[in-house]
């Protein structure tokens, strides 16, 4: 099982360090992301989920540090390349997109040049050939007018042709995974669709995998094979796409399910999960979730739960579910 | 960018003639007779006013305006010095060069000088180099400029013999003066470079340079450089008018034959011609400064450029 996977999460536990006090944003958090696929990780903002992504990308911040867990990569750890082994990676067997089109591009320097770079960094093509390729490349992710926004800069395009840019770059070496940092939070909601299309057709056309980061659910239901949720840090809860949203199991998923509105049903107030994320000096003993969850019982509050699997396939991190699903009812 | 420097080129005309008209209308205040200061305390009054009336002296503001501007724009005429008798576009050419050279070479010098080195201290933000740098930074920035002049002369000319503590009679002349100038302007830009750089190199687009696998080195000078040096720039430009004002100071130090000792005897005689000439070279000069950088910032920045 586990060397079928394209890339595999395990135990990652992620370190912050500020001055003498040291958190841990992210937990003994496994992942796994199959060839073909796309794998969502879901959860609220500041749960870890962008942190994960960072980590696998070698982006964290020089405070924060990867200081547990190993990340296996097409058979190697990636957790103990050297940076120079990352460099050779990121950007062409791995590529990331950001939440952020507007800001994500270099303001002074031509679009076609920014996507031209990642050739430059991971390929011997000659001029005439790059400048073929992001063409080509800009084709493919439905830029119109390609030969005219090669020459143009960041300021002259629209949120959603940005974020099209944004993709080119990270799409160019044909990599075997995306990693999608909330893609669409930053545009409206007709570019979303059209960019979610985009990401599902290149998905088809170029065998890649996608990890799929955000905190929107339809994303999830629209896009995602496979959803992992994340809450302060650890995972919770993760499923096939289908099975979690006909059977949510963690309190924390159906929170999330139950908040999302819907065009069916009118009602007068929105269904919410009490209270707020704890911040992480301060997390609960027990359970991540105990102080919102419905649920909570004295066991919660003292202990923690590990994953317990009461459906093949799908775990949660649950006492409920300690004894199979029996214990829910 | 042809359009846009086209324009800023245009503009450099109407800024000129309101820059000449403000001298001209202060100075027109100062109660002299050029007839006086040209034949001396002992000529006779008639002489005095016969020769002002030849000048043009008793005409009216406006007339005496055009007149100068005519002169000015058509023929190249600043008029003649009072006191040398000589026209004052050839008496000062020979000094605005030394000042314009000095003050030119102390902006190239405090450019080299401080831009590197803020790029550097931003690079290796809280390393020994970083201190050094903001230790060297904060001493240049404090000290006056003449006081650094002094005691370069006590300890390269007078303890160690190396260089001439006064006069430019070969270009050694110049490396005191130049380094004393630019020092502290460079100390201001390192400053203002490390900042700037610092703040570039948080954006988002320094994380997807990252993203796509760019090595350290490119980052620095591929992505955030550019975009740290649109401020540092338009310092540059501010700084080279303190560094004209500044230059006078040094040239008095050093005693280099420029631009600051015609301006002060001039002042003290009253010799109107000249002091209008010098200011407007001054104002020229810096003009054309401020007309590169905004140039540069155009090259530097594609939406300056694209807005025209």
């Amino acid at each position: 099982m586990m060397n079928e996977m394209l890339l595999s999460i395990r135990d990652l536990e992620i370190s912050i360090r500020n001055g003498d006090q040291i958190t841990y944003p992210v937990n003994r958090v496994n992942l796994d992301i199959p060839p073909h696929s796309v794998v969502g990780l879901v959860g609220e903002s500041g749960c870890g989920k962008s942190m994960t992504a960072m980590s696998i990308m070698g982006l964290l911040a020089s405070n924060i540090s990867v200081s547990g867990g190993e990340m296996i990569f097409e058979g190697e750890d990636i957790t103990k390349f050297t940076p120079e082994q990352m460099r050779k990676m990121t950007g062409k067997s791995i590529s990331m997109i950001f939440q952020e089109p507007m800001t994500a591009l270099n303001p002074v320097v031509r679009v076609g040049k920014q996507i031209e770079e990642v050739l430059i960094l991971h390929t011997n093509l000659n001029n005439a050939e790059r400048k073929k390729r992001v063409l080509e490349i800009l084709n493919a992710v439905s830029v119109p007018d390609a030969e005219a926004r090669y020459r143009a800069y960041p300021f002259q395009l629209s949120g959603g042709l940005r974020q099209r840019i944004c993709i080119a770059m990270a799409m160019i070496c044909n990599p075997k995974l995306l990693i999608a940092d909330e893609p669409t939070t930053a545009l409206d909601v007709t570019i979303e669709a059209q960019i979610l299309q985009l990401m599902r057709d290149l998905k088809e056309h170029f065998d890649t995998s996608i990890l799929m980061i955000t905190h929107n659910l339809g994303i999830v239901s629209e896009l995602c094979d496979d959803v992992n949720v994340m809450y302060l840090g650890e995972i919770v809860e993760h499923a096939e796409t289908d099975a979690l949203f006909e059977h949510p199991l963690h309190p924390y998923t159906n929170g999330l399910i139950q908040s999302v509105p819907t065009m069916q049903k009118k009602v007068q107030e929105l269904e919410n999960i009490p209270g707020m994320v704890p911040d992480l000096q301060h997390v609960p003993a027990g359970c991540r979730f105990c102080d919102r969850c419905p649920y909570a019982g004295d066991r919660c509050r003292a202990e923690h739960p590990d994953l317990y699997e009461p459906i093949p396939g799908h775990t949660v991190r649950c006492f409920r579910y300690e004894k199979g699903l029996k214990g829910a009812e | 960018m042809l359009k846009y420097a086209g324009k800023r080129i245009l503009m450099i005309i109407p800024t000129l003639i309101l820059i000449i008209a403000i001298i001209f209308v202060i100075l027109s205040f100062i109660p002299s007779s050029p007839g006086r200061i040209i034949l001396g305390m002992n000529a006779k009054e008639e002489q005095v006013i016969a020769l002002n009336e030849q000048l043009g002296w008793y005409d009216s503001l406006p007339v005496k305006f055009i007149k100068y501007l005519k002169g000015i724009f058509l023929e190249g005429d600043f008029g003649d010095s009072y006191k040398h008798s000589v026209p004052v576009f050839d008496l000062l050419l020979p000094k605005f060069g030394v000042t314009a050279l000095l003050a030119l070479l102390a902006c190239a010098v405090s450019a080299l000088v401080g831009i590197p080195s803020g790029i550097l201290s931003a690079v290796k933000k809280h390393s020994v180099a970083d201190g050094v740098t903001t230790v060297l930074a904060m001493l240049l920035g404090s000290v006056p400029s003449f006081f650094l002049g002094v005691l370069m002369i006590l300890i390269f000319s007078l303890r160690l013999g190396w260089l001439p503590s006064n006069g430019i009679k070969d270009w050694t002349g110049y490396i005191m003066p130049v380094l004393t100038l630019a020092l502290p302007s460079a100390a201001y830009l390192s400053r203002m470079t490390r900042t700037t750089m610092l703040e570039a190199l948080e954006q988002d687009y320094i994380r997807t340079a990252r993203a796509k696998g760019c090595k350290p080195s490119r980052i620095i000078f591929r992505h955030a450089l550019r975009n740290a040096l649109m401020p540092v720039v338009t310092q540059l430009g501010m700084s080279f008018a303190g560094l004209l004002g500044g230059a006078m100071i040094t040239e008095q130090v050093f005693g280099l034959p420029g631009f600051s000792e015609s301006i002060l005897s001039a002042i003290q005689s009253k010799d109107v011609p000249v002091i209008m000439g010098s200011t407007i070279f001054i104002a020229a000069m810096f003009m054309v400064v401020m007309l590169v950088v905004d140039l540069l910032y155009a090259v530097l920045d594609p939406r300056v450029g694209a807005k025209y």
